[in-house]
């Protein structure tokens, strides 16, 4: 592992749709090609456009996965982010803004969220500010934070004039690459890498690439160098720079999911629209498989409804093609009656849960943990399924090749369990093992002549014979309904009772079969004296925030969640003397299922329901205030 | 591929299970399954390549009574399941059995998409106005203003049409026939079977136990076949170019729904693509090799691709 020689914390701001992900993709890239790590988070309103969005994210010559509620430099497109993040600026760090904003009132940014606005006025009253972007700068300054401020008018006229653009207007167009250049320029980043970073974001064309690289060159004549980062001397290997939506769309196609449906919601749509807008790549030719068929194409459909969504995969799965479904909590409600469905029948679909704050419409595109009991249950009757979270984007690229294995084996629903968290974080990620995956076939009966046969015939621990319509040569029949082994529908009280036994007995043979490293993961000394326990999207705050915190301390991670690995999680937490449980949510809904399966019951819960995720250092201080104070319930309030 | 070309004849017997239907006695769904034996064995249709998918309800139960593969699926939902299969194994026969209740009530929202998508399967809808199986209450095709026997105060709603929908919605195979009518059943079903994209055989069928308004002798007082009243009657568009005029007279005769019940084939455009040609478009293998049938890994269980493959603009 090379020394981490650069950590740096980063945020770049602006209205929506005026160019916030272009600003952050640059920037990402263009660290990126500097040979660095990177990480950003992005948070942004449900609105097309003007709400307050932003990226915040890190940077460093090891892979990072985690942010702080502090950032060295703020770079912004408006003057409504220099206010907003009055706060979130480290002492020492640096602001950029644009001088042309500074007399502009709270209020003549229209789109201010009114609650963020009354909060921010009664602290600048306080401290004795004037509401404006320059009162917001008096504050940075008090803070001990270094404010640049550089008319962005100015600075474009400057770009006009060299590529031959008059029009402010029109010129205006570039001051998202204009607002991270500027902070690029400030932390050092050869000018060079921001090659990459305009080709990356905004598209090869020459003369785009040109003009935006004027004013890279605008801003670098403008900024000092003020971070000297240079370019990393770590010499890292090649890397992928992919957000968790496109880390599981990929896997999904690695693991052999040749049909994806979805409804247009956040944060799920863009993993569907990911493999839609890449529908057939060429293969290999030198591979075997290349021979039947040159190229790999997946089937996405958008479907009318998650109704349609949930029930078309299982028509793919039912006819024996690999499928899955993608959605977010308002969908999921809608898929319950079709995955009770694929309890009944048999059918292994993977349903993929991208999780956003509820209830109902509730915080469409913010984080949230509070669907794991909802995925739990969902569905009327008991039938077997999989539930399965995944910790960070590496995770999640490696289950969604697992959950398509699963799902085709067991022939229960497999939900993967995710968040919006890791829908839209960003990150530079080591490039996945190829010799870690394992694509697993289920063997297909086929048949001489066209014969019926008893798909449900399975012995008590067995499993359903799996059947390809136009390949087994077999005509099978399936129900949502009560049926013999036939598939045909029957209510004798013996057979009621017979096949409901086969179905759960499967979630016995999944428990026995999937290694125990696939359900809980032990970080640190086992053995240690606390144990924090947390699943999903926290572990990599958790991770970073043991690290911070040393001492005897482990990271007690669930993964699967049904079947639940009970002898595992009470040999994991066997010698903590005290247990500390870490979730984004109200109910601490991951607590509760740990006391029902293993009848731990935490010291402390650690929640968070504000539809932020955690950060590391919110997490080292709750922490270290629960090791002090004992407290049972601590709600964390970071607004970042 | 191991399917074995059969030669020999089929006959609607071949394609009957032991299971004896559970329909109450002389209801109209006797004479649809009836009808599907025919057509299947005129068709002679591969069993195990010719998939039958129904919702909920006593239409619902009929793939159990045939040798084919049968999917007893969810109340409003057998054509997304039936979606799934046909772009699974677009070689597939697939064809989807529901009634008025399941496909146009529960289920509108998939029977309109499907027209929009011309997806290539066959949908025989049971229309007999009522919920049978909850017992008796109104479906979307009874008229407003008419008491059956079991709902408890005259029917608020109005009707839907159904031919009508399925033409606003897309078919591009819209009839229409009448469960006691077995050879006219027939001639209908096959050649909903055999059109390429999305077809609507639209069935009238009584309920002799709960439609108690449209019986049989009030349907067969109303009942006539288009092509009998006018030879001319051709709903078939051969060219792109006739299309909107057939479809402005298979809409005309949609209208008529009262003291006069049109049957037969009132529209037929093979010329607009199916889904899957539209799909095919941008997935070109999925119409050389079914997908069902294509490798997903390579034969030690590696991945067919790479990232660095896949994503070259990726990689940093």
């Amino acid at each position: 592992m090379p020394q981490r020689r650069v950590d740096l914390y980063w945020l770049v701001g602006g209205p929506q749709g005026r160019g916030v992900e272009t600003a952050a993709m640059v920037f990402l890239r263009s660290v990126a090609a500097a040979g660095y790590y990177a990480y950003g988070r992005r948070e942004y309103w449900s609105n097309i456009a003007g709400r307050h969005s932003y990226f915040l994210g890190r940077i460093s010559d090891v892979p990072v996965w985690s942010v702080k509620s502090k950032v060295q430099i703020l770079m912004s497109i408006d003057g409504q982010t220099v206010i907003e993040h009055v706060r979130d600026v480290a002492p020492g760090g640096l602001v950029i803004y644009n001088k042309d904003e500074e007399n502009r009132q709270f209020e003549s940014y229209t789109m201010f969220s009114k609650k963020t606005m009354a909060r921010l006025t009664k602290h600048f009253k306080e401290e004795g500010v004037e509401t404006t972007v320059r009162g917001a700068v008096e504050l940075y300054r008090r803070n001990g934070v270094r404010a640049l401020g550089v008319s962005y008018n100015e600075l474009l006229r400057k770009v006009g004039e060299r590529i031959g653009i008059r029009d402010l207007i029109t010129l205006g167009r570039f001051v998202s690459t204009l607002s991270v250049a500027l902070g690029l320029a400030a932390l050092g980043i050869p000018r060079d890498a921001l090659r990459a970073g305009v080709e990356f974001s905004l598209g090869k064309r020459p003369n785009i690439v040109q003009q935006n690289m004027e004013v890279v060159n605008v801003a670098y004549e403008t900024v000092e160098n003020v971070f000297n980062l240079g370019a990393s001397n770590a010499n890292r290997d090649k890397a992928v720079l992919w957000n968790g939506n496109e880390a599981v769309a990929v896997g999904k196609i690695m693991g052999g999911i040749r049909f994806v449906s979805f409804y247009p919601i956040t944060p799920a749509a863009d993993e569907a629209l990911f493999i839609e807008s890449r529908p057939s790549v060429e293969l290999d030719p030198s591979l075997e498989e290349a021979k039947l068929v040159d190229r790999l194409g997946v089937i996405t459909i958008q479907a009318e409804d998650e109704l349609a969504a949930v029930n078309a995969a299982s028509g793919a799965a039912i006819a024996g093609l690999r499928a899955s479904t993608t959605t977010s909590g308002p969908g999921f409600s809608l898929m319950a009656e079709g995955i009770s469905f694929m309890g009944m029948a048999e059918v292994g679909v993977v349903v993929t849960l991208w999780m956003r704050g509820g209830p109902s419409t509730g915080l469409p595109t913010r984080t949230s943990q509070a669907d794991l009991r909802f995925a739990l249950h969902t569905g009327h009757g008991e039938f077997p399924r999989i539930v399965l979270a995944s910790g960070d984007v590496e995770e999640a690229f490696y289950d969604a090749i697992k959950t398509a294995n699963w799902a085709e084996r067991y022939q229960v629903p497999v939900i993967h369990l995710l968040d919006k968290n890791l829908a839209s974080s960003y990150m530079v990620m080591p490039l996945p093992r190829y010799d870690d995956i394992r694509i697993e076939a289920t063997p297909v009966e086929v048949h001489s002549e066209p014969i019926l046969v008893p798909r449900y015939d399975y012995p008590l621990g067995g499993l359903p014979r799996r059947i390809v319509f136009g390949v087994s040569n077999a005509y099978i029949h399936l129900a949502g309904n009560e049926h013999d082994e036939y598939g045909d529908v029957d209510e004798d009280a013996e057979l009621a009772r017979t096949m409901q036994e086969k179905r759960l007995k499967k979630l016995e043979l999944i428990d026995r079969e999937i290694p125990d490293e696939e359900k809980v993961r032990v970080y640190g000394d086992q053995g240690s004296d606390v144990a924090v326990v947390s699943w999903g999207s926290t572990k990599r705050a958790v991770l970073d925030a043991l690290d911070e915190l040393g001492g005897n301390m482990m990271f007690v991670q669930l993964r699967m969640f049904q079947p639940f690995p009970t002898a595992p999680v009470r040999e994991a937490l066997r010698k903590a003397r005290r247990v500390i449980f870490v979730e984004n949510n109200y109910m601490a809904q991951g607590a509760s299922v740990l006391r029902e399966k293993t009848g731990i019951e935490p010291d402390t819960v650690i929640v968070k329901y504000n539809g932020r995720p955690f950060t590391v250092d919110e997490l080292v201080q709750l922490i270290d205030s629960a090791m002090r104070t004992g407290e049972r319930r601590i709600v964390a309030y970071g607004e970042l | 591929m191991s399917s074995v070309k059969v030669t020999m004849r089929r006959t609607p017997a071949d394609y009957k299970t032991g299971s004896m239907p559970d329909w109450c006695p002389a209801c109209g769904d006797f004479g649809i399954l009836q009808a599907l034996l025919n057509a299947f064995a005129e068709l002679n249709l591969d069993p195990a390549n010719t998939v039958l998918v129904s919702g909920i309800g006593c239409s619902a139960k009929i793939p159990h009574y045939l040798k084919i593969v049968g999917v007893h699926t969810l109340h409003g939902r057998a054509i997304p399941f039936a979606m799934g299969i046909k772009l699974a194994n677009p070689t597939l026969e697939v064809i989807v059995d529901g009634g008025d209740g399941d496909l146009l009530a529960i289920g509108a929202g998939h029977f309109v998409a499907l027209g929009r998508r011309n997806l290539d399967i066959a949908v025989i809808m049971h229309d007999n106005a009522v919920y049978g199986l909850t017992k008796g209450q109104a479906g979307p095709t009874l008229p407003r203003g008419i008491k059956v026997k079991a709902i408890p105060r005259p029917n608020v709603h109005d009707a839907v049409n159904p031919v009508l929908l399925a033409l606003a919605s897309g078919y591009t195979f819209v009839a229409r026939t009448y469960s006691y009518d077995i050879k006219h059943q027939v001639e209908v079903i096959k050649q909903a079977i055999q059109h390429r994209g999305a077809a609507l055989v639209h069935i009238l069928q009584p309920c002799p136990t709960y439609n108690t308004f449209q019986t049989r002798e009030w349907y067969e007082q109303r009942i006539y076949r288009i092509e009998e009243e006018d030879p001319s009657w051709d709903p078939v568009v051969r060219d792109p170019g006739d299309a909107w005029e057939k479809y402005n007279r298979a809409v005309n005769k949609a209208l008529e729904f009262g003291d006069r019940i049109p049957i037969g084939v009132f529209y037929r455009n093979e010329t607009v693509p199916t889904f899957e040609e539209r799909m095919a478009e941008s997935i070109p293998s999925m119409l050389k090799v079914p997908p069902v049938m294509q490798p997903i890994a390579t034969k030690d269980g590696k991945p067919l691709i790479t990232i660095e493959r896949y994503l070259p603009d990726r990689i940093v």
